[in-house]
């Protein structure tokens, strides 16, 4: 083959490889971009009840265990006062 | 009609988590509702309109989601697994957050495990269980039933996969104590203390206490801890356990087997910021046991204690165990 056309060939390969990397890296960030959206609305579609989508549970804890509204909280000292109830077995 | 006891000043510890005190110008009613006996406890002005608000809001709950009830919407459900059913809002709204606690717990909370209870024998409410009743005729296949649920928000439709039943009992009385407390906020009541079979939640405290005593049962102890805000919830196997053959059933079924969970623990108890969540972590920590079990509930920045078999006892995050107050006669 000569010179020329082999460096021809070469160059040629370069920008294919090039586009490809562009295009690599744009399907890539699209797809994290996607991924991350949908994490981050899966909360609030969890919450809603107007979404139309018919859909199978999906595997996200959707922070059922959050503790909001001040959480919990104990006394600060046993007074020995006796108990108002009881949270027994139930 | 709720039973509505008027207060009186508070006593000494007594020696039996049922021989409650009441704090001054408090009153206690209390009735029967989701099979089992829930009280309140709010301040004396407010006794008459607060008690009735509570009583009628759980016993929609229970006419819409008890499974015993052959009427109720969560029996029509199940009874039409594998078709698509358009339900009322009570009840979306209450399965879908059992499917999330079953999401977070990756299935070890299962609320699709109808079946395994039926083939358990509990197949009616626990007072009509017979003492023993025959063996059970083939083994109970594992859950894990609640991953192939349908829900459509939209035309608030569910399907249920063929074969696969729903009992919401724990969580749906866990939610109905936080909804019956929110409907007392919004009437203005508090403090309020609301308690279904153990499953409680507080709003404000006492005036003339500061804190909520509760006491809590461990095998052989119980001991009165000073609680102030969010809610609590136990579970274990001291009451609703029967005899099916030669073998000893209880209601904590683990959906990894199908069969009552022997997890070396005798109870759990939970504090949580809402009484769902104390439920469905007690629950969780039961079946997995003392180590994983407080493994579980410390991730989760929840406060509880875990009750062995033998009776020892280990706490997990902020449970106030220096605070604990054992109760006389125990």
């Amino acid at each position: 083959m000569p010179r020329a056309q082999a460096q021809a060939l070469a160059r040629t390969f370069k920008q294919g490889l090039m586009v490809a990397s562009v295009l690599t890296f744009g399907t890539l960030s699209a797809l994290v971009a996607h991924h991350v959206t949908g994490v981050t609305m899966q909360p609030s579609s969890a919450a809603s009840t107007t979404s139309g989508d018919l859909s199978p549970t999906s595997p996200s804890s959707g922070g059922f265990f959050q503790q909001q509204l001040g959480g919990f909280g104990f006394g600060s000292n046993s007074t020995g006062q006796g108990p108002v109830t009881s949270s027994g077995v139930s | 009609m709720a039973a509505i006891v008027p207060g009186k000043a508070p006593s000494p510890a007594p020696a039996s988590p049922e021989a409650s005190t009441l704090p001054p110008g408090m009153i206690r009613a209390q009735f029967r509702a989701m099979g089992t006996t829930v009280s309140l406890l709010i301040p004396e002005a407010h006794a008459a309109d607060g008690a009735e608000a509570v009583r009628t809001l759980f016993a929609d709950w229970e006419q819409t989601l008890s499974r015993f009830l052959p009427d109720s919407e969560l029996a029509c459900l199940n009874r039409h697994a594998g078709e698509p059913v358009t339900v009322g809002p009570l009840l979306f709204t209450v399965l879908k957050a059992a499917l999330a606690a079953a999401r977070a717990t990756s299935g070890l909370y299962d609320p699709t495990l109808l079946q395994q209870m039926i083939q358990l024998g509990y197949d009616r409410p626990f007072d009509e269980l017979p003492a023993t009743m025959p063996a059970a005729t083939r083994p109970q296949p594992p859950g894990g039933g609640w991953r192939a649920i349908q829900l459509d928000p939209a035309r608030r439709c569910i399907t249920l996969p063929a074969g696969v039943g729903i009992d919401l009992g724990g969580i749906a009385k866990g939610m109905a104590v936080d909804a019956a407390l929110a409907r007392l906020d919004q009437m203005g009541i508090s403090p309020a203390l609301v308690n279904a079979g153990g499953d409680l939640a507080v709003r404000g405290v006492p005036a003339a206490l500061g804190q909520w005593p509760i006491a809590v049962s461990g095998r052989g102890h119980s001991w009165v801890i000073p609680f102030h805000h969010g809610a609590l919830a136990t579970s274990g196997v001291a009451h609703r356990r029967w005899q099916q053959g030669t073998y000893i059933r209880h209601h904590l079924v683990d959906p990894r087997t199908g069969a009552p969970a022997q997890s070396g623990l005798w109870s759990v108890t939970v504090a949580a910021a809402r009484c769902m969540q104390a439920e469905v972590a007690a629950k969780v920590a039961f079946l997995l046991g003392p180590d994983q079990g407080r493994s579980f509930l410390t991730t989760h920045s929840l406060a509880g204690l875990l009750v062995r078999e033998d009776g020892t006892w280990t706490p997990a995050g902020p449970w106030p165990t220096t605070a604990m107050q054992e109760m006389e006669g125990d």
